[in-house]
């Protein structure tokens, strides 16, 4: 006779410890720790932002402000690497130290994605005789192909599905819906470029827009090489000034972290104004926080370039 | 050549250029002959402190840096006075002060790109109107005061103690000739950076004096020296597409070799 009791009571028992389990799972779920990823490069931390929504605790190894192509790790910084769960950066020709500091560091839970591997990378315009070729002359500015850009973002998304399956719907769902403004980003730029009256622009910076100009059918003069460091000889600057006189330029670009100064030269010898161009790697504080500030600022770049290559 | 008459920067290099060899060339002979050729080196190396700290607090790096360098001029002329060291010891400690000082702030600021390079190298192709009208003052101030005063400070330079007790003051003329160094560096800095400014001072000052007769000579082929080196420096880096920074000093060097051999009979 106690039979049908002692079903029920282990039916409640059960009952009870689905229960408890669930609540365990949820709460686990909900204090769960986020993924923590680190990036060197602005564009890569909006990727890996848009990717990872909530679940991502997203953080530029870089300070706002400094400059990727000259800037050296110290000591707080591979603290910070231990304790990520992914690190993403552009490749040797951007970050050489990577490599070394990651081969020293030989953490087993830390995912590196090198996001400009296997690409069609651009080799440098400014390869002169005896100048080492290999690394150094691979033009490291991806993110200024939005097509490119979407490749990356397909590639964190992968890696962030790899560290955490249970919500590979939610992570694919917002790469599909960042690479879409991708998409029209690309668009918007292939419009403004169909009907401009100049198809070169001189940049008063580093070699940055080399991808840009690639995907457009543009043509970039800069100043500076691949990384801002050497300043252009005379004769350089003369060689310039004489194209720009040539092709009837009016607009000059500059970019903020090298500075007008030498837009400004080449501008006043032949007339023309200066407009900013930002190439995105680094950024102030402000811009970093904001949402979909990489996008922002290069809608930003379209109008210079409508202006500086009289585009209809 | 005609690049030179054509294009407004290479001329306000070439200006900017021969002002300040000239403000250099007559302060080097003071200098050297009062045996302070290394404290061009040193007030070079303390400004790169000043404009890394102007990088650092984004204000003008040049002005800043030319507070440093004056300070520190005056700190110099105290250390070598009244800390007992020998010779250069003073210069040797402040130089190396600024430099760490320059490399700390440097990385704080998180702006160790072209800005700072462009500081130790020289920016000649940036030169704007304003620093060449101040290079100008600079030269003017320079060859005024040392014209006007010129008894006094050969005295001071030969012979400090009669200078002193024929009544000259002593103090303050060191303190003058210092602060116009100091001023002159962080100007020189624009044209050949900062690790070459001192060979503005240096190396024609030695040219001169290797084949002069007097003073007034030294003086006046140490400003020849410093011209032709800026003039063909800047001309021989066009042509030949090298630094601007580098041929300047390549040829004062030159011109410095020559006139020893010259001196020595040898040619």
């Amino acid at each position: 006779m106690k039979r049908p009791n002692e079903r029920l009571a282990f039916f409640n028992f059960c009952l009870v410890v689905t229960t408890v389990l669930m609540a365990v799972q949820i709460a686990s779920a909900t204090s769960r720790p986020k993924i923590r990823i680190l990036t060197t490069v602005f564009p890569l931390l909006e990727f890996a932002r848009e990717v990872a929504g909530d679940r991502g605790d997203v953080r530029m190894l870089l300070p706002p402000g400094s400059d990727v192509h000259t800037w050296q790790p110290r000591f707080s910084d591979i603290e910070k690497l231990t304790s990520a769960d992914m690190f993403i950066y552009i490749g040797p020709a951007l970050e050489p130290w990577a490599q070394d500091i990651l081969r020293s560091m030989a953490r087993p839970g830390l995912r590196i994605l090198e996001a400009s591997r296997g690409l069609q990378v651009l080799r440098s315009e400014h390869e002169e005789p005896g100048h080492v070729q290999g690394k150094e002359t691979a033009d490291p500015h991806i993110w200024l192909d939005f097509g490119l850009d979407q490749v990356v973002v397909d590639r964190i998304l992968g890696v962030i599905k790899e560290i955490e399956p249970e919500n590979g719907a939610a992570f694919e769902r917002a790469a599909a819906l960042y690479k879409e403004r991708l998409r029209e980003l690309d668009d918007e730029y292939r419009e403004v470029f169909k009907n401009c009256l100049h198809r070169t622009f001189i940049f008063g910076g580093h070699s940055a827009f080399g991808y840009l100009a690639r995907r457009y059918g543009l043509q970039m003069i800069s100043v500076y090489g691949l990384s801002p460091d050497a300043s252009p000889t005379p004769k350089e600057l003369v060689g310039i000034i004489d194209k720009a006189k040539k092709g009837k330029i009016k607009t000059i670009f500059f970019e903020p972290s090298v500075g007008d100064k030498l837009a400004r030269i080449i501008a006043s010898e032949i007339g023309a104004d200066i407009r900013l161009l930002n190439p995105g790697h680094s950024v102030a504080k402000e811009t970093l926080e904001s949402r979909a500030a990489f996008i922002d600022l290069m809608r930003k770049n379209l109008e210079s370039f409508k202006h500086g290559l009289i585009c209809r | 050549m005609d690049a030179f008459f054509t294009y407004g920067f290479l001329q306000r290099a070439l200006l900017a250029g021969i002002f300040i060899a000239v403000a250099c060339a007559v302060l080097g002979v003071f200098l050297l002959l009062r045996k302070d050729a290394m404290i061009g080196h040193g007030l070079s190396h303390i400004t790169f402190a000043g404009v890394a700290l102007g990088l650092f607090l984004h204000m003008m790096p040049l002005a800043v840096a030319l507070a440093f360098s004056v300070l520190a001029s005056l700190g110099i002329m105290k250390l070598k006075e009244s800390a007992g060291l020998y010779g250069d010891t003073a210069i040797a400690i402040v130089s190396s002060l600024g430099m760490a000082l320059g490399i700390i702030l440097a990385t704080l600021s998180q702006n160790f790109g072209v800005a700072l390079l462009n500081y130790l190298f020289g920016e000649i192709l940036a030169i704007e109107p304003v620093e060449v009208w101040l290079s100008m003052a600079l030269a003017t101030v320079v060859v005024v005061l040392v014209v006007g005063n010129y008894r006094k400070f050969m005295s001071l330079t030969f012979d400090r103690e009669s200078a002193r007790v024929s009544g000259i003051r002593v103090r303050r003329l060191d303190t003058l000739i210092t602060i116009l160094a100091s001023v002159t560096i962080v100007l020189g800095m624009k044209v050949v950076g900062i690790l070459l400014v001192s060979a503005l001072i240096v190396i024609p000052a030695a040219a001169g004096l290797q084949l002069a007769s007097n003073f007034k000579a030294a003086i006046v082929l140490s400003c020849g020296v410093g011209l032709v080196s800026v003039i063909a420096g800047l001309a021989l880096a066009f042509v030949l597409d090298l630094p601007a920074s580098g041929m300047i000093v390549l040829v004062g060097f030159s011109i410095f070799g020559l006139f020893f051999l010259l001196r020595k009979g040898k040619i």
